[in-house]
């Protein structure tokens, strides 16, 4: 197969083409407004920048919402100020220093910090910045207390001298250009998309094998060492360091040119921190009113651009060419085939929730190439079963394992990469993703994870659900039908040797039924094992080799579709009659 | 004279596809009808487009003759209809007095009048009347939201599976208490999967299958027809 | 120590417990109400301190009779703030709402610094100073008089919310807002109504701290973050538990700094917060509400 219309590369020049226009202009402005103060502005700009940069890691990419940040930044800055004023280090080494430690910290708590919930992991974060701060101000002997340190010596490069002026400017932005660069290639392609899959849909990431908390601490170990990088500059531009660089009006700074610029985008980040520092100076003429005007500003930009900048420009941009994207289209890789399966046991389960047995005692075995169908009333435990195979509850008693591979110590990631697979009775989709990178992400966790590549092998797996003309088509547009399908391709996509899903015919059109049991028996035969939990009786009499019904956590019946559909125990839980018997 | 609740080819769609489709219905005053159907049929969206919960792509819904048209949730259910979704939805945080009381809309002397008829239909409920919501029993918690949507004195109950996770004691209980409040009461609209919990409540009833309407009839009708059984269980 | 100084050290924590206590109690309803945290918060207290100076240069009346008239007005800057920074927000993921509140308060610190400056101002006294004599004790009327105020807005408070049909359906929006509205609540004007509320209780809390600690336009975030710990150690979004952790937050700060010394104090509340985050993730106090199958 050959590529057809727009070559990837093409369209991400096309896009990026406002950004390329916008860091000339900023190159422009900063050669012709060339005054003393202009300048110095403009390099505490490009220190923010950094600072924000490393900040779209963990708030932008991760979705954690730290107020750490201002600290990682008064920490750089200390390291610098203290091994620099004190012991009169040069830049070349408190620099690096700088970096390491802030992250090295950021090591050193993650595991406890970012095992908390939303709310608590931001006062957690705030917490730890207010015990640096504290510090700061009352260990003088260490830190100068309220006043600081001064003559932190300034940057000194293989022994050149980088004045302030330009030259530190430029500097700061080289460092902004390889940070961003480097930021760039960290969390673009698969990996982003990785990151979004985590923050968007934790248990999808899982499913897929993606381990949510190694990413989360990585990206919050990346914010620190960016913000002790300009904590470090900070400290050497202005020659002294004193609490202010802990002050949290920082990391106020830190989120709003996050958000004002644009969540997770570098750009944004760049945008933010230059328009934010250069504000309060354009709205001087208000005197002391000013600083009201910002925050007027900062509120009209929140409610306007939900965004930020980084979005509006990007959309108007859009707008502008008239056009939506070319997408590319991707040469699919051969027909995946299914080599072997492995036999699920599932042994003398129980689980209860408070007191309320919600599965009791079950047994289940689903062999290789064997399609189970499990059926049952509502809050019969079905999705509960479901759940504790996946690893997203631990059993109270009992067994579950993989040919031989049992499933106890492991967390769900580690048991998706045993070879389980599944999907969920609302589908697990990111919205606002189109079709194709919501299944190429079931690659995310394979170690030659490209995204390209990926796709095309999505792409595949989208064909086998009947979809491949809906790939490029955002997540969130489709019917309920169409993002059941896509899910199952996902689940597909990885090479299952278990397959369990959770009610996939709901919401299916007769003809997407069909697909969905054709690529199912299509599984069976190439050796999977798989157990389909639904409520269409038909459907899963027809496609199931066996059925499995439970009724409040028990298993009351089991066996061929036929016996198991006229055993009075199960039209009883389902008719509630037995008159109704035709 | 009108009918208490008349939908005219409502469809409601989440994401261009439809959940329910061109689905007509009426109900009488006084009247209990059932809504059956299986999982996923459709029954609960339909419920919640009555109540304004979800908005409608086409068609539309009268009552009292009324349209409900670009009518708010909260306006309709000061227009009369009182609405006990699936899972219950009780404030778990507050008192089972509480539960009942915020949903009064009158003065202070009915209101009491209204907790004490709530009290008596469920004596249960009167016993933890100071406890938190979420301490109850699940059919206890199906009885508060029963209880809170008649404290309303709605002309119009919706009821989505109000038997769900109720013990057969319970179901039966529960059966008699609405049949109660059903005289002179409010016309009910019952969405339920098993057939043997409304037999007994509802004369009449429809049948609804992959979001469509399927049929009408009273229930034996229904039973008979054959449709029922296709939209519950086939074979 | 003697037992004089024990007993008056102990009136001084509990009343700055009780400002407090109204601070967090503001706090937590909008928390409940929105699911977003209010970052303006602590600026309000401050507006309600500016607003409590400027009342008292204008009328020379004790801050008794200026309460109910800060309260309102406080109540109004409430409902513009609801209007202005969350009801425009309303479908956005909360941490919009924090940035927009964050611009608010930013507005109301520069404001109060453009109009006041940045030195720090004293508030009217409520009832009078001096002390009061009590069985040979001779004990601070201020602190007295703030203890008792603020023990009855507290209890308006609560009688309001559990003893009124507009307290219950604020309470209702605030757990479930679409069976609310299904009910009839009308939900956005009782997220209003509970901006309002906060910020009157973050207004009078202003006034009750203005006499004894001044007021400076700076002094929101701080104030702020002692809500935010109050509410965490008590358990998120419990309304008892927000009202605990803030006398526990001012007892600390009173004892471990006369024992000590304030930077002490202020390292030991974070390390004790820390502490209870790893050790009890769900607060001192638990979960709001507690989980049935």
């Amino acid at each position: 197969m050959s590529a057809a219309s727009a070559p990837p590369e093409r369209i991400l020049r096309a896009a990026h083409a406002p950004w390329l226009a916008g860091a000339a202009l900023l190159a422009l402005y900063a050669a012709f407004m060339g005054d003393i103060y202009g300048l110095r502005l403009l390099t505490q700009a490009g220190i923010y920048a950094l600072l924000v940069i490393g900040y779209q890691f963990v708030f932008g990419h991760a979705g954690a919402f730290s107020l750490a940040q201002g600290a990682f930044f008064g920490l750089g800055a200390y390291v610098t100020g203290i091994l620099g004023a004190k012991l009169g280090w040069g830049f070349m080494t408190t620099f690096p220093l700088s970096i390491l430690l802030p992250a090295a910290f950021a090591l050193l708590v993650a595991a406890p910090v970012l095992r908390l919930e939303t709310h608590y992991f931001a006062l957690a974060t705030l917490g730890l910045a207010q015990v640096a701060l504290i510090g700061a101000v009352n260990w003088e002997s260490l830190t100068g207390g309220a006043n600081g340190l001064v003559g932190v010596p300034r940057v000194v490069l293989f022994g050149a001298r980088i004045a302030p002026g330009w030259p530190l400017l430029l500097f700061v932005w080289g460092l902004v250009a390889l940070g961003g660069v480097l930021a760039w290639r960290l969390t673009r392609g698969m990996k982003g998309l990785a990151y979004r899959t985590v923050r968007e849909r934790p248990l999808a990431a899982a499913s897929v094998g993606l381990d949510g908390g190694t990413l989360r601490a990585t990206a919050f170990v990346l914010s620190a060492a960016y913000g002790g990088a300009a904590g470090a500059l900070h400290a050497n531009s202005l020659g002294v360091v004193s609490p202010e660089a802990f002050d949290f009006s920082i990391m106020v700074a830190c989120l709003t040119m996050a958000v004002v610029g644009g969540r997770g985008r570098i750009a944004g980040a760049i945008l933010g921190a230059v328009l934010l520092v250069h504000l309060p100076e354009w709205l001087r003429g208000l005197e002391q009113y000013y600083l009201i005007a910002y925050g007027a500003a900062l509120l009209l930009v929140v409610i306007l651009a939900p965004d930020g900048l980084a979005g509006l420009v990007d959309r108007t941009w859009r707008r502008a060419r008239g056009t939506t994207e070319t997408l590319p289209f991707l040469p699919s890789s051969a027909v995946v085939a299914f080599t072997g399966g492995a036999a699920l046991h599932v042994e003398c389960l129980t689980k209860s929730f408070g007191g309320v047995t919600a599965l009791d005692s079950v047994e289940l075995r689903v062999a290789p190439g064997e399609i189970v169908g499990l059926i049952g009333p509502n809050g019969s435990g079905k999705s509960t079963l479901a759940n504790l195979i996946t690893g997203l509850y631990r059993p109270d008693q009992g067994h579950i394992r993989l040919d031989n591979a049992p499933f106890e110590p492991l967390r769900p990631h580690e048991i998706a990469r045993l070879g389980v697979a599944r999907t969920f009775q609302t589908a697990e989709l990111i919205g606002g993703a189109s079709l194709i990178d919501n299944v190429a992400v079931a690659y995310a966790a394979t170690a030659d994870a490209n995204l390209p590549h990926a796709r095309g092998r999505a792409l595949n797996a989208l064909a086998q659900a009947g979809l491949s003309d809906r790939a490029w088509e955002e997540a969130a547009a489709q019917p309920a039908g169409v993002r059941r399908l896509a899910e199952v391709a996902r689940a597909v996509a990885r090479k299952p040797r278990f397959l369990v899903l959770d009610e996939p015919s709901a919401g299916l059109t007769d003809d997407e039924r069909a697909t969905l049991a054709r690529l199912l028996r299509g599984l069976a035969a190439g050796g999977v094992a798989v157990l389909v939990i639904d409520h269409n009786l038909p459907f899963l009499s027809g496609l199931a080799g066996r059925l499995v019904c439970l009724e409040a956590g028990r298993v009351i019946a089991a066996g061929t579709p036929d016996a198991v559909l006229a055993h009075p125990d199960v039209r009883r839980a389902y008719l509630g009659a037995a008159e109704d018997t035709p | 004279m009108s009918a208490l609740l008349e939908l005219r080819g409502v469809t409601v769609a989440y994401g261009g596809a439809p959940v329910v489709e061109d689905a007509s219905l009426t109900l009488a005053f006084r009247e209990v009808a059932a809504l059956l159907g299986a999982n996923g049929a459709g029954k609960s969206t339909l419920l919640k487009a009555v109540m304004g919960l979800v908005p409608l792509a086409r068609g539309e819904i009268f009552l009292h003759g009324e349209t409900l048209t670009g009518v708010p949730p909260e306006e309709r259910a000061r227009r009369g209809i009182a609405y006990v979704p699936e899972g219950r939805r009780v404030f778990g945080g507050m008192t089972v007095r509480e539960n009942l009381e915020v949903a009064a809309w009158c003065d202070a002397a009915s209101r009491r009048r209204r907790l004490d008829e709530a009290f008596f239909l469920f004596p249960q409920l009167a016993e933890k009347s100071s406890a938190r919501a979420w301490t109850l029993s699940g059919g206890q918690q199906q009885m508060l939201a029963i209880g809170r949507a008649l404290m309303q004195a709605p002309s119009l109950l919706l009821l989505d599976e109000p038997f769900l996770g109720l013990a057969p004691v319970l179901v039966r209980e529960v059966v008699n208490r609405i049949r109660a409040a059903a005289v002179g009461g409010p016309g009910i609209l019952i969405a339920e999967q098993a057939f043997d919990a409304v037999a007994a409540l509802a004369p009449r009833g429809y049948a609804m299958r992959l979001g469509r309407v399927t049929a009408e009839g009273t229930l034996s009708e229904l039973r008979d027809s054959g449709m029922l059984a296709e939209s519950l269980l086939p074979r | 120590m003697d037992a004089l100084t024990l007993v008056q050290l102990l009136l001084n924590a509990t009343a700055l417990g009780a400002a407090y206590a109204l601070v967090a109690l503001g706090f937590v309803l909008v928390i409940n109400a929105t699911g977003a945290v209010n970052f303006a918060h602590g600026d309000l207290v401050m507006a309600g301190g500016f607003l409590s100076v400027a009342l008292a240069g204008a009328l020379p009346l004790p801050g008794i009779v200026l309460l109910p008239v800060v309260a309102a007005l406080m109540a109004l800057l409430g409902l513009a703030l609801s209007a202005a920074a969350y009801l425009p927000l309303r479908n956005r993921p909360p941490v919009s709402v924090f940035i927009s509140t964050i611009a608010v308060g930013v507005m109301l610190q520069n404001g109060a610094n453009a109009i006041f400056g940045a030195a720090p101002r004293g508030g009217p006294p409520l009832a009078g100073d001096g002390a009061l004599s009590l069985g040979g004790l001779a004990l601070d009327r201020q602190s007295a008089a703030v203890i008792v105020a603020a023990a009855i807005l507290l209890a308006a408070t609560h009688l309001l919310l559990t003893h009124t049909q507009l307290g219950k359906r604020m309470r209702a929006t605030a757990q479930d807002p679409e069976m609310a509205c299904a009910l009839g609540v009308r939900t956005g004007r009782m997220v209003a109504l509970t901006f309002a509320l906060a910020a009157a209780l973050a207004g009078t809390a202003g006034l009750l701290l203005s006499n004894r600690y001044f007021v400076t336009p700076a002094e929101g975030g701080s104030l702020m973050l002692k809500a935010y710990i109050a509410v965490v150690i008590g358990g998120w979004g419990r309304i008892g538990g927000a009202v605990i952790g803030a006398f526990l937050i001012a007892l600390f700060e009173s004892v471990i700094a006369a024992f000590l010394s304030q930077p002490v104090a202020e390292a030991a509340l974070y390390a004790v917060l820390l502490i209870v985050l790893f050790v009890r993730p769900g607060g001192i106090l638990g979960e709001v509400e507690g989980r049935r199958a």
